[in-house]
């Protein structure tokens, strides 16, 4: 029921209040957690051509940070007796986070309500929102 | 975290669905369940006196049947190893669920990702999806 866990995070503080959750599912089954980062490709691009930004370099730069704070997690998850592996994907967030569930054969999704934006008006983030409506497997949602 | 759980139901496929995620959360920690129906009260009102329909027995009989089915819950939950009670009020569905849940000081809460309506073409009931905009407890949904 809960063997395979996805926990996508954008490591915003919503986000991360998520994985102690994820470590006492350990106790109910759950063996193995798969840490999903995603880096948003649409902020990776500009229709404009004439100016110059080094988009690979600010990738590199966002994956770099991205293994840093994901493997932070991983220890965390490990420590408390859980199997863990870290996935950075570049992409369209919850199209990307969806996916993985499918292809991971997950059992649940833990997810944060809200990310970095974080919207005082939004009584849940855009990219939760969409996971939780399209997702076919059960979503444990950490609130704010 | 999952100490004390609020597992709202109509009593529809979906909403049975969570009952055996919330007996597996026992590993994880749950002590005590409190099963909730909800009887919509808005579905007791008549815009016309003179309909003829005898509310004070429809009400009687939801309530005769909601006790008979929430019984059959929590004694599943006990046999589980759970303390659990339930209760039924009369009222508007998320709101009802949303104060009984700071009543009962619940630390999470299951909930079904549709009810008795399950409309195809609505990727998340419309109770279901209030609760989780609106709680504060994590909550854990489970998809139809």
């Amino acid at each position: 029921m809960f063997e395979r866990i996805l926990y996508p995070t954008d490591f915003s503080d919503v986000s991360m209040k998520a994985v102690r959750y994820v470590k006492q599912l350990k106790d109910a089954g759950a063996k193995e957690a798969i840490v999903l980062h995603v880096i948003d490709e649409r902020s990776l691009v500009l229709t404009s051509h004439e100016i110059a930004i080094d988009f690979a370099a600010i990738e590199n730069e966002l994956r770099k940070a991205a293994d840093e704070r994901g493997n932070k997690i991983l220890e965390e998850l490990r420590e408390r007796g859980l199997e863990a592996r870290l996935k950075i994907v570049k992409g369209n967030p919850f199209k990307t986070i969806l996916k993985t569930a499918q292809e991971e054969d997950v059992s649940l999704i833990v997810i944060g309500s809200h990310g970095r934006s974080n919207v005082e008006e939004m009584l849940l983030g855009s990219v939760s929102e969409a996971v939780i409506r399209k997702a076919v497997r059960p979503v444990l949602v950490v609130k704010r | 975290m999952f100490d004390r759980i609020l597992y709202p139901t109509d009593f529809s496929d979906v909403s049975m669905k969570a009952v055996n995620y919330v007996k597996q959360l026992k590993d994880a920690g749950t002590r005590e369940v409190t099963v909730l129906h909800v009887i919509d009260e808005r579905t007791l009102l008549a815009p016309d006196v003179l309909s003829g329909i005898d509310f004070i027995a429809l009400q009687d009989e939801l309530r005769r049947i909601a006790d008979e089915e929430c019984n059959k819950i929590v004694e599943q939950l006990r046999e589980g190893g759970l303390s659990a009670r339930f209760i039924v009020k009369n009222g508007v569905p998320f709101l009802e669920i949303l104060r009984t849940a700071q009543e009962e000081k619940a630390s999470l809460i299951v909930i079904g990702s549709h009810g008795k309506s399950n409309l195809e073409e609505m990727l998340l009931g419309s109770v279901s999806e209030k609760v989780i905009r609106k709680a504060v407890q994590p909550v854990l949904v489970i998809k139809r």
